[in-house]
């Protein structure tokens, strides 16, 4: 029998095995087993099919669909129908009833017909380890293409054409980078790749780097070959050993196809490429940091001028961009920096990943076009707010990102549409928050987060965070004063303008954001020493609200020391002596009755 | 050159200069606190913001941000001030106010600002935290707490002493400054840390707890432990000397000094200072007035010329004289003695170099200068040991480094300093050194410049030789550096630094002391034949040729290898005469001891290393009755120019050439290492030795050897060893170094310690030797 499939992946993620713990593989072999491809057939193991609201799930190649395994039981009979009929990539018309109603196809899911993949293509479509597979998904062909047919000049017009700005953070135009870097005239240059990923919660470079990372390996040959670089470094996260796994066989196989090393594809280009891991620490992703962490020294931010482009790794000229930025270069020299731009918007171009996260319904990766709006990014892809809270804000950019609100749903995500409001682009952190945030916390929170990693070199970081974090718990724990509020934002100020590198100057964001947006809760803290959200413990009294006490006696139940009594059709009455603070009972109360 | 206004007073600065080198130009005030002029700019203290007026908002750090043409800078905007209060008020949050305590109270860069900003309330608190007291460490006490973490001294450390003794350590307010596992610092003890460092967290013992910084009058003057001459301030409170300190780093000054000038003064008023004369009679030294010891001197020396000749009679130099002494020295030895036999033992390496180019070129002998080291494209050092000699040299090669681009070749037998930080390590098998120069010689002076013959011989790679000779054929832009072997042969060395001082931008000979220049080149305290090293003298002594010694401050006993051969030759001597501020070992043998003045009690000149003159004014009072080199003179010159002149050609002890060695003994052939005595960081010379702090330092003997050997030899640290050569055996404390190749012995702090002395041959390079444990 032939089949149209002629490989199964599936997702081995621990996400998905908890969400239902069924043995994919298993199954998968028992079904190809009886259905006699087993031989035909080959499975694939990956970690992420991008559906982890809904997995586990399986993807059959070519083509690409995913499914959703629901049920154990007639698995094998499903599976008979997948791989007996072709599974074209393109949609099936309008209205036809699925091939299997028990597992929808996920172009039908708004989580991705929204997305539009560049960088993300491959993810999950080829085998990671297969060089084969990238290089029949058009791989290596810009590689080819750059060094027969363009000079080192027309990949960097190309690219700068192309619009494309660094995906680290900061948006710096990638293609006025490689034109710095080759206009220094010093040997031996380097090209860094930086995936040092260091935001909580961002995932996106560990998903390229695991999932395609030969086009990661691609993008810096090219740069290479652009700058004039013979060497290239991968900084990636200790904390990713299978990124670097993959990266290392990659690697390894580039070399052996002749794409790495001496003389590639007979052009006399030379390149060849080394992973360097990361040290731990979240400022090491600054680039000069990195640099020096690469060198054996500690990761420490320095002075510029010089710029990295002109004296950077061991004083030489070195181009460091992030790991989306060079995913995106294959993709821009294949179809035309024209074709880039006209993805997004005029001063953002292309697309943008974002790691999804918070209170939203589906959690995960999303690519998306430059500009799209954060209400479709939050509500359409994203599902809306989960359970029956309400959408209250949402965090971009990382721990030293902004809080924006319902005004600012809007928006579209560009570089300085974010920035002009008070968040930032950053690595593409979204955290949504629900009304059981409280911003005082939230702010809290992230300045811990700065606190434990600012580097100490200078003074505003290092002494000022510490005494930004001590006002934000003073104000958590009740003894804040209205005056409290001016010193916060003019502490907040200054450190921001005069710390050295992007962590201090943007650490103070989650301050001055919330306190522009939600002043009115910081008001509530420190005049009322009442906490909106219910969340700073030390603000709640801890009493019933008799009047809104809907008499339901959930809050005893799940109180832990019976400090709550109740008597049917009677308002629960609490024992503030026997209270120990834990909050079960508020996060049970569905009547918001106890405060 | 860019122009731009500081708070409206326009400069002119060199393209690339900082914001803040223009608005010091302009004199405007910038607060700094992590910034100092010897090191990088680092942007730690976000002090120096200033702001610029068509940016109005953006505070720009301005120590390291370059100005630019038509900028507008302002200094004193109200934003500028509200960040600099805050700043300070930052920095007062974790630190302690113990001012009524602290040595720096008074100098200290914090305070100063604080109070110039007028920052008088706290309104972040205070919340100082205890971090470590260290008060192990010698001569330096580190006191965390008061840290600003400002990063100087872990700069200073690392950019100009290349230590890297000091790190950061942990991240964000919980970092600190600290050693390797926190252990006591073992360093080179430059002092440079605490020169830099704005705060009292790093203090100078020495100064520590004794008085208050305004009770201090600062006197600049130079250090004279080496032929440097660095500046240094002396800080003397009511005559007494406090402490010294690297004078400020502004205009030419370098604002460097080493161990041996910032810790090394109490030398000046040691215990063995020679408070009043004496003479020998009836075998025992007895004190007396400077008249009859001048005269009693000047019979016995008279005694020997009428008898032996003029030429029978020997001077030795420790160099510690002022130009001006050392013309009336060498105009009273010629008149008086012929002109016999003058030389020196510290410095005989140095003058026989010095001689050698003199005599090529005449007596005009430049020299390098400072501008021709900084300005050279590359630096050739021959010989081992250069900054250990004058370690100040480390941080001005390190600094001239950092300029990138450079290229520093050194020549060496053994990872010294310099070697450790070469782009172009040429390591050179131990003993072979200077005949490899000598070949090196012949190879450049041959038509086909190639590489000397047998390079398998002296373990060198022919690459790097061929980059070295390379160097030295083509570029004016080289500066050679000469560093004689201490106790070696340097013969060779100095012809090819002859050859090659036309040839290349400067020749600059090492291992002079305080005033060598001086003394050969000012004023020619030297002998017609050249200087007689130690060797030839102990030779000549024992052929009956030299009958009497004058020492100007030098001690063969101290000084020279085989000290029971020497002490044997010198007690066949009719007469010594020592003229020294110290009683030394050969003291006890003088006939006559006339206690001279140190440098900083006289008045003078004196000639660096580098060209520089400088002037010295008595800065400490006279010692006892001692007197200066050139008051004693007169006398002693009026009582013998009675006596005949004797004008006839001195015969003068040719410098002798290293004994072919003997054939080998049994023992020496199977003995496993070769030894080399290399020079003190903490200063052979005679000064160094007298301060007990650089004793502390050098911690006696010291044979150091490579981590291998080390430990194949099951050796614990600072395990005591004995060490034995052909020439004697002696107990040392052995140290390893990562650095050093196996079965080589480096030999420290010979110098003046007759175990050490004991162990080596003169004019041999290096000597067999072996290593046993104690009680095995
Ligand atoms: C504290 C700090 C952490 C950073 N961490 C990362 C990181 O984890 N990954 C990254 O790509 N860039 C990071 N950056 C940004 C880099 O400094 C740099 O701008 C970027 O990698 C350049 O690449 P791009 O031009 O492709 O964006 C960080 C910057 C700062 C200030
Ligand atoms: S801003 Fe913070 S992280 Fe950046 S250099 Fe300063 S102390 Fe280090
Ligand atoms: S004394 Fe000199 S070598 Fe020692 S820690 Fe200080 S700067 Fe470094
Ligand atoms: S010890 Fe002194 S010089 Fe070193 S970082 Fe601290 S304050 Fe600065
Ligand atoms: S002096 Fe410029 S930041 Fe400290």
């Amino acid at each position: 029998m032939i089949s149209p499939v002629s490989k199964i992946a599936y997702c081995a993620s621990r996400t998905c095995r908890f969400r239902k713990p069924i043995d994919v593989r298993a199954l998968l072999e028992k079904g190809l087993d009886e259905l006699g491809y087993r031989d035909r057939i080959g499975l694939v193991e990956t970690e992420c099919l991008i559906s982890c609201f809904q997995g586990p799930s399986i993807m059959l190649l070519p083509g690409g669909k995913v499914f959703q395994v629901l049920s154990e039981e007639r698995f094998t009979e499903t599976l008979r129908g997948l791989i007996s009929e072709p599974q074209l990539p393109t949609l099936p018309p309008p209205g036809e009833p699925r091939i299997e109603p028990d597992i929808p196809g996920i172009e039908h899911i708004d989580f991705f017909a929204k997305q539009r993949l560049i960088v993300l293509r491959n993810r999950g479509h080829i085998d990671a380890e297969s060089i084969e597979e990238y290089i029949a998904h058009d791989g290596y062909l810009a590689l080819y293409k750059a060094l027969t047919a363009m000079t080192p000049e027309g990949v960097i017009e190309e690219v700068k054409l192309s619009g494309l700005r660094g995906r680290g953070g900061a948006g710096f135009p990638s293609g006025t980078k490689w034109e710095e870097a080759r206009k220094y005239a010093t040997f031996p240059k380097y090209v860094i790749c930086n995936g040092d990923e260091g935001d909580p919660g961002a995932f996106m470079d560990r998903s390229l780097m695991e999932s395609d990372p030969h086009a990661v390996l691609e993008g810096m040959m090219v740069c290479g070959y652009a700058i004039g670089a013979r060497q290239g470094y991968i900084y990636v996260r200790a904390e990713y050993p299978l990124a670097i796994q993959m990266l290392r066989t990659a690697i390894d196989r580039a070399r052996r196809k002749g794409f790495l090393g001496r003389n590639i594809l007979g052009t006399g280009f030379d390149f060849d490429i080394d992973i360097y891991p990361g040290a731990g620490a979240f400022v090491c992703g600054e680039s000069t940091a990195l640099m020096f962490s690469i060198e054996g020294k500690r990761g420490m931010p320095r002075i510029k001028p010089p710029r990295s482009t002109e004296s950077g790794l061991w004083g030489r000229p070195t181009c460091l961009n992030n790991v989306e930025t060079f995913a995106n270069i294959p993709q821009i020299l294949l179809h035309g920096g024209a074709w880039f731009r006209s993805i997004g918007m005029e001063d953002s171009t292309g697309t943008k990943v974002f790691s999804l996260t918070g209170a939203v319904k589906n959690v995960g990766l999303v690519e998306v076009p430059m500009g799209t709006d954060l209400r479709t990014i939050i509500f359409e892809i994203g599902g809306g707010i989960r359970g029956n809270a309400h959408f209250k804000a949402v965090q971009l950019g990382g721990p030293s990102g902004g809080c924006l609100t319902e005004q600012h749903l809007h928006l579209p995500a560009t570089f300085d549409t974010l920035q002009a409001a008070g968040a930032m682009m950053g690595s593409g952190g979204v955290v949504v928050m629900d009304d059981t945030s409280c911003m005082v916390d939230v702010a809290r929170f992230f300045t811990q987060f700065s606190v434990d990693e600012s580097c100490g070199k200078c003074v505003p970081c290092r002494v000022g965070l510490k005494v930004l974090l001590g006002m934000l718990e003073k104000i958590i724990v009740g003894r804040g004063e209205p005056s409290d509020l001016d010193r916060l934002e003019r502490q907040a100020v200054h450190i921001a303008a005069t710390s050295h590198c992007g962590l201090g100057q943007a650490a103070p964001n989650p301050v001055l954001s919330t306190l522009r947006y939600f002043r009115h809760e910081y008001e509530a803290h420190v005049r009322e020493k009442r906490c909106p959200a219910l969340v700073c413990t030390d603000l709640i009294r801890f009493e019933v609200d008799a009047e809104a006490c809907k008499r339901c006696g959930v809050c005893a139940k799940v109180c832990p020391v019976e400090a709550i009594s109740w008597r049917k059709k009677e308002p629960a009455v609490l024992n503030r002596d026997k209270c120990i603070r834990c909050k079960a009972c508020i996060r049970a109360c569905k009547f918001k009755a106890i405060h | 050159m860019i122009t731009l206004k500081v708070n409206g007073i326009e400069v002119s600065v060199p393209r690339g200069s900082t914001i803040l080198q223009a608005a010091e130009k302009a004199g405007v005030f910038v607060p700094t606190l992590c910034h100092d002029r010897r090191i990088t700019p680092y942007g730690a203290c976000r002090l120096c913001v200033v702001e610029e007026r068509r940016k109005p908002g953006s505070l720009i750090p301005s120590c390291f941000t370059p100005a630019r043409d038509r900028m507008e800078i302002l200094t004193e905007t109200p934003a500028v001030l509200e960040a600099v209060r805050t700043q300070l008020q930052l920095i007062l949050v974790n630190h302690p106010l113990e001012c009524p305590i602290c040595d720096k109270a008074g100098e200290c860069t914090l305070q100063d600002l604080v109070i110039r900003y007028n920052v008088t309330e706290a309104p972040f608190g205070t919340e100082a935290f205890a971090r470590y007291l260290d008060r192990r460490s010698p001569l330096i006490e580190r006191d965390m707490t008061r840290c600003v973490l400002c990063g100087r001294c872990v700069r200073i450390c690392g950019e100009l002493q290349g230590r890297e003794e000091l790190e950061f350590q942990h991240r964000g307010h919980k970092m600190v400054v600290g050693t390797d596992g926190g252990r006591a610092l073992d360093c080179d003890f430059c002092g440079l840390c605490v020169s830099t460092c704005p705060v009292g967290a790093l203090n100078d013992k020495l100064f520590k707890d004794g008085t208050r910084v305004w009770k201090l009058r600062r006197e600049p003057s130079v250090c004279t432990h080496c032929g440097l001459a660095c500046e240094a301030d002396f800080h003397l409170e009511e005559g007494q000397l406090r402490r010294v300190t690297p004078a400020a780093p502004t205009g030419n000054g370098k604002g460097l000094l080493c161990a041996r000038g910032q810790f090394g003064w109490r030398a000046f008023r040691s215990p063995s200072r020679i408070g009043a004369p004496r003479i020998r009679r009836d075998g025992v030294l007895h004190e007396a007035g400077w008249n009859e010891a001048i005269a009693h001197a000047a019979k016995a020396l008279d005694a020997v010329r009428r008898s032996h000749g003029a030429a029978s009679v020997a001077l030795l130099t420790a160099d510690h004289l002022t130009t001006e002494e050392a013309a009336a020295w060498g105009a009273f030895w010629r008149d008086t003695f012929g002109g016999g036999p003058v030389g020196s033992i510290q410095a005989d390496g140095y003058r026989q170099i010095l001689e050698t180019l003199a005599g090529v070129r005449g007596a005009r002998v430049a020299g390098g200068t400072p501008r021709d080291l900084d300005e050279a494209d590359a630096l050739v050092v021959l010989g081992g040991g250069s900054a250990e000699l004058h370690p100040v040299l480390k941080p001005l090669v390190n600094g001239w480094l950092r300029r990138g681009g450079r290229e520093l070749a050194v020549v060496s037998s053994w990872p010294d300093a310099l070697t450790r930080r070469a782009t172009l390590p040429l390591t050179v098998t131990p003993g072979l050194v200077e005949d490899f120069c000598g070949e090196l010689l012949a190879a450049l002076g041959s038509e086909r410049a190639g590489a000397p013959a047998d390079l398998a011989r002296y373990g060198i790679d022919s690459c790097a030789l061929a980059r070295l000779v390379g160097l030295l054929v083509e570029s004016r832009g080289v500066v050679v550096l000469v560093a004689p072997e201490p106790w070696g042969d340097n013969r060779q060395k100095a012809r090819l630094a002859a050859y090659l001082q036309d040839r290349v931008r400067a020749v600059v000979p090492l291992g002079g002391q305080v005033n060598s220049a001086g003394a050969v080149l000012g004023s020619g305290l030297v002998s017609d034949g050249g200087a007689g090293n130690g060797i030839a003298l102990t030779e000549a002594i024992e052929a009956g040729r030299i009958r009497a010694l004058y020492l100007l401050g030098e001690d063969p006993l101290e000084g020279l290898p085989d000290p029971q051969r020497v002490r044997r030759a010198l007690e066949r001597l009719d007469c010594i005469v020592c003229q020294s501020p110290f009683w030394t070992a050969v003291t006890d043998l003088a006939h006559a001891v006339l206690p001279s003045a140190l440098l900083h009690e006289k008045r003078g000149s004196i000639l660096s290393l580098l060209g520089e003159s400088r002037s010295l004014r008595p800065v400490l009072p006279p010692f006892g009755q001692s007197r200066s080199d050139g008051e004693i003179l007169p006398g002693l010159a009026a009582a013998l120019a009675t006596g005949p002149r004797v004008p006839s050609a001195p015969s003068m002890p040719e410098p002798a050439a290293p004994r072919p060695a003997a054939t080998p003994a049994a023992d020496e052939a199977a003995m496993p290492f070769r030894l080399e005595a290399v020079p003190s960081l903490f200063g052979d010379g005679i000064l160094s030795r007298q301060s007990p702090d650089l004793e502390e330092l050098r911690r006696g003997l010291r044979v150091v050897m490579s981590g291998e050997d080390f430990e194949r030899l099951g050796l614990a640290e600072r395990e005591t060893v004995e060490v034995r050569t052909p020439a004697g055996s002696a107990r040392a404390e052995a140290e390893r170094d990562a650095g050093m190749l196996k079965g080589l012995l480096l030999l420290r702090h010979a110098a003046g310690r007759p175990a050490g002395l004991s162990l080596i041959r003169q004019g041999a390079g290096c000597i067999p030797a072996d290593i046993v444990r104690i009680g095995t």
